[in-house]
């Protein structure tokens, strides 16, 4: 539905689960939206990339799904890592609430694939088949 | 009544009480009184020992017990004859007096009155302008012969009667009609800032005239604000009910997204599928939500009248689409508008511009100049006043009439003020609001971003801790002064509940995005004050 006021959706890179968060996202829509991104992450994936590239606003409801989604990842030793474009809305929200002293941020996906391998080449090993540089 | 005696009275004398009592006392009582007070005259100038009234039912050509004096059983358990059969029957479907000397279960339909006794029967039709509305009866209890005067009395109290009845039934009719149209006008219309919309429904004076025209408007989720403005062939409550399910239908059809002319052939579709083959014209146009541009389908409806800085005049043709409910699926073209500051766009029926005695361009035309004269530069409200005024000052309205004057400001309001509900769906439409109003008065985009983050925020405090389930409204005024923006977020509730969680994260935010943050809380309500320098 493009009416809706976010849209989440779900992609896969190897042993990475991306989820692409688009339209806003404020406290009528933030249990939905965390609904839909911690329903695309299976146990046997490495790690989330929440992908905010295109997300045109966030409040702090959105901040505090972010900050939840972390807990709940850390606790199952997954990684979290967000895609925030500089400059924008979200960029300027997660900065001032301070959510990269929390989580990772990039950003755009080439470095937060790639800092995700990183990551994984210490703990966990590669799939054979990896579609990532 | 002095005379109990049958034959003592005068018939003159008899109509003259009768009319008495038909035109003076009867004028203000409802239709139930009306009936109960003249059926115990008619009981006793005619010396009878019963009077009823049974009103047509015309759907089901039933006749209904409506009153009567001396056997009111008969009312009470809603007696229904078919019409053709019995006594009553019988008088509506030949239109005539009858008199039955001899009262059975052979003559009669309804048991109460052979079994009460009843040995006599007169009566008469109710008819009103030719149709039959009921009819009006007596009975005697002891066999009785009615004279040619009797039956002749009796059916001057039932004209009488019946045009009463017809004036009530009418008049009746014309209100259910009319409540049932305003329920389906908009409650609020959308607040857009930069834009005015002012609507008016004008229900045609005669109660035929009353039913189809329509006008909706509101915002989709994406900020795009639908106008909506139809007229459904035919008149009376058939119209009127299909005006309801044509709205809601595009309602529906509009907010599952799309351009006019995909909204408009759906709305057709469902109309063809579900539809009596009634003819439905239609406007439906979408403004998009930087007021810029009007992308409409007109489908068999006038076209609209564009009032900008310099002219008036009307955009796409008159049969630029056919209206709604053909056998065959039409393409239905789509029109643009570009809407510059100032201008005015006029969407409205054909009651507006319909005058019997002359051809329909007459009408348009006159629309065009007396909007070119009126519509320019004063307040929507006295311009649509002025507007309605000079083109049905003359001749009032045959038709209905619906209106919607939609007016892009020309200059941006200094001071923005609006009041929302407080709820978590109102947060995406104030931010639309507070964004068109920064853009309007040239702040920059990335500070504007800022404010509308930090009043989001303010305004989603009041939603979750001012009021209780009563809920309340926000409301939020912004101003531009000196090169800072200064904005209030006020709601009227009492304080509930703790700041922590994202609630602690929100105040951390407007703090860090504005210059200056109070909040005052008095048991009164909140207000959050915030400013920000636009550079």
């Amino acid at each position: 539905m493009t009416l809706q006021l976010s849209n989440v959706e779900l992609e896969h890179e190897g042993p990475i689960a991306i989820a692409v968060v688009s339209g806003e996202v404020d406290m009528s829509n933030a249990a939905s939206v965390r609904e839909q991104i911690s329903g695309s992450v299976s146990t046997n994936d490495e790690a989330l990339v929440v992908d905010l590239t295109s997300l045109a606003f966030i409040d702090s409801a959105g901040l505090h799904v972010l900050f939840d989604l972390a807990a709940a990842l850390s606790e199952r030793r997954q990684h979290l890592r967000l895609i925030v474009p500089p400059g924008s809305q979200v960029a300027r929200a997660v900065e001032i609430v301070g959510l990269p002293r929390a989580i990772s941020v990039d950003p755009d996906r080439e470095t937060a694939l790639s800092s995700v391998l990183a990551l994984g080449s210490e703990s966990r090993p590669v799939p054979p088949g990896g579609e990532n540089p | 009544m002095t005379a109990r005696t049958r034959g003592t009275i005068d018939p003159l004398e008899r109509l003259r009480r009768i009319q008495v009592v038909s035109d003076a006392v009867l004028a203000h009582l409802s239709v139930d009184e009306l009936l109960d007070h003249l059926l115990v005259r008619v009981r006793e100038i005619l010396e009878t020992d019963t009077a009823a009234v049974l009103l047509l039912d015309a759907a089901r050509n039933e006749l209904v017990a409506r009153a009567a004096k001396g056997i009111e059983e008969e009312v009470e358990r809603g007696v229904r004859i078919p019409v053709g059969k019995g006594f009553a029957g019988r008088i509506a479907a030949e239109r005539r007096p009858v008199v039955l000397e001899r009262v059975d279960h052979h003559t009669v339909l309804n048991p109460i009155l052979f079994q009460k006794g009843i040995r006599s029967m007169l009566g008469v039709p109710l008819l009103a302008h030719g149709e039959v509305l009921g009819v009006m009866h007596v009975g005697t209890l002891t066999p009785r012969e009615f004279t040619h005067d009797e039956i002749e009395l009796l059916q001057v109290v039932a004209d009488r009667v019946a045009l009463a009845l017809e004036a009530r039934l009418s008049e009746r009719t014309r209100v259910v009609i009319e409540a049932f149209q305003r329920t389906f006008l908009p409650e609020a219309l959308p607040f857009v800032p930069g834009l005015r919309i002012t609507t008016r429904y004008l229900p045609a004076v005669s109660s035929v005239g009353v039913g189809g025209d329509w006008y909706d408007t509101f915002s989709l989720p994406s900020g795009d604000i639908v106008l909506v403005i139809g007229d459904v062939a035919g008149h009376g409550l058939p119209a009127a009910s299909l005006m309801g399910k044509m709205r809601n239908a595009l309602r529906a059809q509009a907010l599952s997204g799309g351009s006019p002319g995909e909204i408009v052939a759906r709305c057709d579709e469902f109309h063809r599928h579900f539809g009596d083959g009634e003819l439905v014209t239609l406007l439906v146009g979408m403004l998009d939500r930087d007021l810029t541009t009007l992308r409409f389908v007109a489908a068999g409806h006038s076209p609209p009248l564009v009032v900008g800085p310099h002219d008036a005049r009307f955009a796409g043709g008159r049969d630029a689409n056919p209206p709604l409910g053909l056998a065959q699926p039409p393409m239905f073209h789509e029109s643009v508008v570009d809407l510059e500051p100032g201008t005015s766009i006029l969407l409205y029926t054909d009651g507006l511009i319909e005058r019997r005695d002359e051809p329909l361009e007459a009408g348009l035309e006159r629309l065009r100049s007396t909007a070119d004269a009126v519509l320019r530069e004063r307040d929507a409200t006295l311009a649509m006043n002025e507007l309605l005024s000079s083109l049905l000052a003359d001749a009032a309205p045959i038709d209905d009439v619906a209106v919607m004057l939609v007016h892009r400001n020309a200059k941006p309001d200094p001071v923005l003020e609006f009041a929302v509900e407080a709820r978590a769906r109102s947060l995406a439409p104030i931010r639309r609001a507070l964004f068109r109003w920064l853009d309007d008065v040239a702040v920059p985009r990335a500070v504007a971003m800022e404010i509308v983050t930090a009043i989001s925020e303010a305004s989603a405090n009041a939603v979750e801790h001012a009021y209780g389930p009563s809920g309340g409204n926000i409301t939020i005024t912004a101003s531009l002064d000196d090169g800072a923006v200064s904005i209030r977020v006020r709601d009227a509730g009492r304080w509930r509940g703790s700041s922590k969680g994202a609630r602690g994260k929100g105040l951390g935010l407007m703090r860090g995005l504005m210059d200056d943050v109070e909040v005052d809380t008095t048991d009164r309500g909140t207000t959050v004050t915030m400013s920000r320098r636009t550079t």
